[in-house]
Parts: structure tokens; sequence; C-alpha cells
């Protein structure tokens, strides 16, 4: 996404490079408290610790701040189904943790009324390596499902059933090639592989299909400000999403507020304006979604600070 | 006549001298380098170490980054021996049986293509193995699995208790096979050098003795270089052992000892290394590099252990004579 950002951007100011390294999360957040990158990219805020040892690095307050939305697609391999099948959070719970082993078990045909579903066996492809979406997932399924949901949250979990598969990739090609198999990924991903994704209840009453807009409308709903002042880390609350496409989470920016070089400065606060205006449309053909309206005021406040 | 000649014989000398002293250093190197990547995993691994609170050696789940952190090397190791030695039992038959037919059996031109076919497998990148395995191997080896399970289910490694194995199963075996085609590569190169350097002479006694063909490969051909095998053996099995990619595209990963090999699941160190280190935190790290220091002890014991056999076999053929 940043690297695309990062290209875009380079065409429309000459002189301008930035260079957008893909290296995780976590080796972001660390490389900028090391002080060897002048921002970082996450899918996830810092700890107290991380945060204490960015702002040493930056000789002043790093400040975090969403700068694109996505949604996590449910993506499954069933034939002949003419709509996308209802999955609510106790059903993908119990598909996901092997409770449910069959595609016509009752709970599966409850979300679906009418739905003729095959007798097909459930194969679950989980992220074998260490990922932000499997964070997002399991959060999604232990706020909203409850005590339904017995696997915790966090960027790996002990799969009690199924395969796992390495990247995103990884888990849609394995689906792709087993009938019945399901998995959780970027939904440009089931895209390519040319594979339906399931329309999902979270919190609220209805069943929705992901989409940029569904997605919006959900981080709208369920996006809370935790940070003070022009820090705008914040918090998802699934139980509130009950708008739009419940699976929904938000990447971040992570900044320093004054840069020691007040060039750099420059260069990241336009590189951050454009992200969040002219760089919104291009993360949705990436298969993201755009920030609702009131973040990208409250981003292009923050955004006018650094320096 | 006899100063020229000192000189000479003198500069003969210098020469040696410092081309011993660079190879002395060469050899010094290596074991300076060895003793640094050690020295180097023990210490970034001890915070993590301090930090586990469950067993690290005998544990089996890995999350080093959750709060307490809970991680353990076992079921990784397991299945790092595990799929290596499968993938052993798969490779060395084969890589022997194509040196001994390039040496002793192949036509002059087919030996030499074989060669270069064989040579050529050991360049192909490990990740283009992986995304051969996912894409192509996979699927098509469900059928194989299934069977496998069905037919040979009475023996424990291919037992299928719940029956998984119907669907395209990412399992050790399939892991193993990718190994195997990795190793081969090295252990039969390994071989047909070690097998073409058996004296003619010895193979010539052989068939005045009246030895068929198959009994002058077996007891002048293969006796002899069985040392020089192994090591090309252990230079295979170094590599099953570190495989990261391949394995890590392959590999449906689970934290269990599992001895079912057709079953998805398995793990190995290096695999769960690529894995898990870009998202790692700072505890993830320090883990992540104590099981690459388990690898480090556990490769290290594998070839000493190795050395010894072969050493031993060797002294007591000679005794035997």
């Amino acid at each position: 996404m940043e690297t695309q950002w990062a290209k875009d951007f380079g065409a429309k100011c000459a002189g301008a490079q930035i260079n957008y390294q893909g290296v995780g999360s976590g080796a972001g957040i660390q490389q900028l408290g090391a002080g060897t990158i002048d921002f970082a990219g996450s899918d996830v805020t810092m700890k107290s610790t991380e945060q204490a040892a960015a702002n040493a690095a930056c000789g002043s307050t790093a400040i975090t701040m969403p700068v694109t939305a996505g949604g996590v697609a449910v993506i499954y391999n069933l034939k002949g189904l003419s709509a996308p099948v209802n999955l609510s959070a106790t059903t993908l719970a119990g598909l996901f943790q092997g409770t449910i082993k069959k595609w016509n078990d009752p709970a599966v045909a409850a979300d679906n009324p009418g739905v003729q579903l095959p007798a097909t066996a459930v194969t679950v492809f989980y992220r074998s390596d260490a990922s932000g979406t499997t964070q997002v997932f399991t959060g999604f399924e232990k706020a909203v499902a409850g005590s339904v949901w017995s696997l915790g949250t966090a960027k790996t979990v002990n799969w009690p059933t199924g395969q796992g598969a390495k990247g995103s990739d990884g888990v849609t090609a394995g689906v792709a090639q087993t009938a019945g198999g399901i998995t959780y990924a970027e939904v440009s991903f089931a895209k390519s592989n040319h594979l339906p994704t399931a329309a999902v209840k979270g919190a609220g009453s209805s069943f929705s299909t992901i989409s940029a807009a569904s997605v919006s409308s959900a981080i709208a709903a369920g996006f809370t400000i935790t940070g003070i002042g022009n820090d705008l880390a914040g918090a998802l609350d699934y139980t509130k999403m009950t708008d739009g496409y419940p699976i929904s989470t938000v990447s971040y920016a992570i900044v320093c507020s004054r840069y020691k070089d007040s060039a750099k400065g420059t260069l990241v606060k336009d590189f951050l304006s454009y992200a969040v205006t002219g760089g919104q449309p291009v993360a949705e053909s990436l298969g993201f979604a755009p920030l609702p309206a009131e973040l990208v005021s409250k981003d292009q406040a923050s955004i006018a600070a650094v320096s | 006549m006899a100063a020229p000649g000192s000189v000479l014989a003198s500069r003969r000398v210098r020469r040696f001298e410092s081309f011993r002293a660079i190879t002395a250093a060469a050899a010094l190197i290596t074991l300076v380098l060895l003793l640094a990547v050690a020295i180097f995993l023990v210490v970034k691994a001890i915070p993590a170490l301090r930090a586990d609170t469950a067993s690290f050696l005998t544990a089996k789940g890995w999350q080093p980054d959750s709060t307490p952190p809970v991680f353990g090397v076992a079921a990784l190791a397991f299945g790092t021996l595990l799929s290596s030695a499968l993938a052993l039992a798969m490779a060395v038959p084969v890589a022997v049986g194509v040196a001994v037919f390039i040496v002793e059996y192949a036509p002059k031109r087919i030996a030499s293509w074989l060669g270069y076919a064989v040579d050529l497998l050991a360049a192909v990148p490990s990740v283009v193995f992986g995304l051969w395995g996912v894409v192509f191997l996979i699927p098509r080896m469900t059928g194989f699995q299934h069977w496998l399970a069905t037919r040979f289910g009475w023996f424990p490694l291919f037992a299928d208790p719940d029956g998984q194995t119907a669907t395209a199963s990412r399992s050790i075996f399939v892991a193993a096979v990718v190994l195997a085609i990795m190793v081969l590569p090295i252990v039969a190169a390994i071989s047909r050098e070690v097998l073409r350097q058996v004296d003619p002479a010895l193979k010539e006694a052989a068939l005045a003795l009246g030895a068929t063909q198959w009994e002058m490969v077996r007891m002048a051909v293969l006796a002899p270089s069985r040392a020089g095998i192994a090591g090309g053996v252990m230079l295979g099995l170094g590599r099953a052992l570190g495989e990261t990619i391949a394995v890590a595209l392959v590999l449906g990963t689970s934290f269990a000892i599992n001895w079912h090999v057709l079953t998805p699941g398995g793990n190995t160190i290096a695999a769960n290394i690529a894995n898990y280190f870009a998202e790692a935190g700072p505890t993830g790290r320090s883990a992540l590099i104590a099981s690459g220091l388990v690898l480090f002890a556990m490769t290290l014991f594998v070839n000493t252990v190795a050395r010894t056999v072969i050493y031993r076999g060797a002294v007591r053929r000679g005794g035997d004579r």
C-alpha cells in the first residue's frame, strides 16, 4: 500500500524520493525506535516501551495516525452457490475451531435459510506466519463471539484444526486447491484467485459483504481515538461495528511530530497529506478502503502540526 | 652454481612458508566465524530464555510476544529431525543409485548429460522448490498420501486417525519430498566424485576373480567409498536441517509433536524463524534466535555423531582385513 503511495508521490513531486520497505509492523516500529527510518507504517499502535524508544529516536513525540482502512475477507471454496454464503461470528468461530465439520451443519444452515448447502468437509487454512490479519480476525471473534471463541487474539494463535500456509497468498492458494476450504485474508486475494467472500454478521443484525464502502462505515462506527492531542492512535471496538462490514481495521503511519531535519519534516508532511487525500482512491483500487471523512479531517489537523 | 641454487631453494622455502600461513589463516577464519555465530546466538538468546514462562526445551507452543511469554522448541526440533530423516530416507538410495549408474553403468554420453542434470538440480534456488511444492506438488500428492494412509495406516507413521488425508494435506511427508529433491543433487554429486576415485585396479581385480558386475560394484566400488558417501549424506542432512523457505511455504504448521507424517501440520526451527521474524517483537526476536541456537547445536551434534560413526566404521573395516 504505502509502496504504491511512495511511488505515486515520487512521480508527482520531482526530487522527492521516499523509500518504503515492506518489512512487517514489528520490524517497522523497531527500526523507527532505532532511528534507522524516518516514519513507519503499522497495523498496530505502539506499546509504551516502543513509544519511548521512538520518542528518543525522534527527539520529539512520535505520533500515530490512521491512514487507511481495510477489511479482512472470509474466503471460501464452495461450488454451485448463487449468492455469497452468510456467516455469523459464532458460526465462524465454530468453523475455525473445528466444531463445525461439514458445510451443511445446522449452524451454517441457520445463517443461510433456503440455501441448499453441500455436505463438503470444512478445511480451515490459517496463517502459518505471524500476521496482523490473524490479529484482526481473532480480535473480531473474541469481541463478538465472546465465550464461544476460545483461541484468544494475537498475531498467532494455536489453531485446533486445519492447516497453516505462509502469507495471504498461501492461505488463499490453499483454499483455491481445496473444495470446502475456508480462510481469512485481504479481499484482493479473493479477487485474484476468483474465490467468493462470505457475507459476515458481527454485532449488528444483518449480514454484510466486504466492500470499500461497508468497511468505511464499520470504521466510522467502531473506531475511537485514544491518543492525546495530535496523536490519533485509536482502538477498534468490534461490538460497535453494527453498521457495515464488521471485520474491519485501520493501518497507521507513525511519524515524528518534529523532525531534526526540517526538510525531512516537510517531505513526510507532504507525503501524509497526499496519502489521506489523493492517496485514498489509490488505496481503494488496491483493495483497501478509504478512511471515513471525519478521520481524514482529524488526520489533516495532525499532519499540519508535523514539522 | 651452488649459490643460485640455494637462493632458489630459499625462495621456495619462503613461498612454502607464506602459503602455509595463508591456509592456516583461512582455517582460523572459519573457526572464528563459527565461534562468533555461537557467541551472537547465545548473547541474543538469553533475554528470551529468561522471559520464557514455559520450559524452553520441552514446551511446544510459540507465543513469545504474549504476556506472559510462553514458548518452547520441542515441537520445532522434533519436526526438523523427522522431516530431515524422512528426506534422507527418500533421497539417499536414489542419489547413490544415480551416482553408481553414472560412474559404472551409463554410456559415456548419457553419463555426462545426467551429471549436468544433477548439478543443475543443485543450482535451483530453494524458494523455487517451495513454490513448486505449494502450487504443483501438494494437490498432486493428495491421492498418494490418502492411498498410503488407507493401505498402510497400520504402520504408525502413516496412520491418519482423524481422516485428514482425503483433502490436500500440507504434511511433513510432502515437506520431506521437497527436501529430498533438494538433498538429492548434493548427495549424488559427492557420491559420484567419490565413486570416481575408486582405484580401477581394485575393480579389475574383482572382475578377474570372477565377480559379476553387481558384486564388483558392491565390493570394490561401494564398500571402499562408504565414508565418502556418508560425508555427502552429512552435507545433505545439513541442508535438510537448515532449509528455511521451501519448508515454510510447504508445511501446514502446527505446534504439536505428531508422528503421523501424512496429516497436515508439523513445523521446523528454520521455517518457524522465517514465518515469525517479520512480525516479532523484542522477545519474539530473541526467542527465534534461541531456537536458532538449538538448530546450531543440533547440527553440530548430528555432524559429530555421524563423523564418529564413520570413523569407527573405517577403523573396524581396516581391522577386518
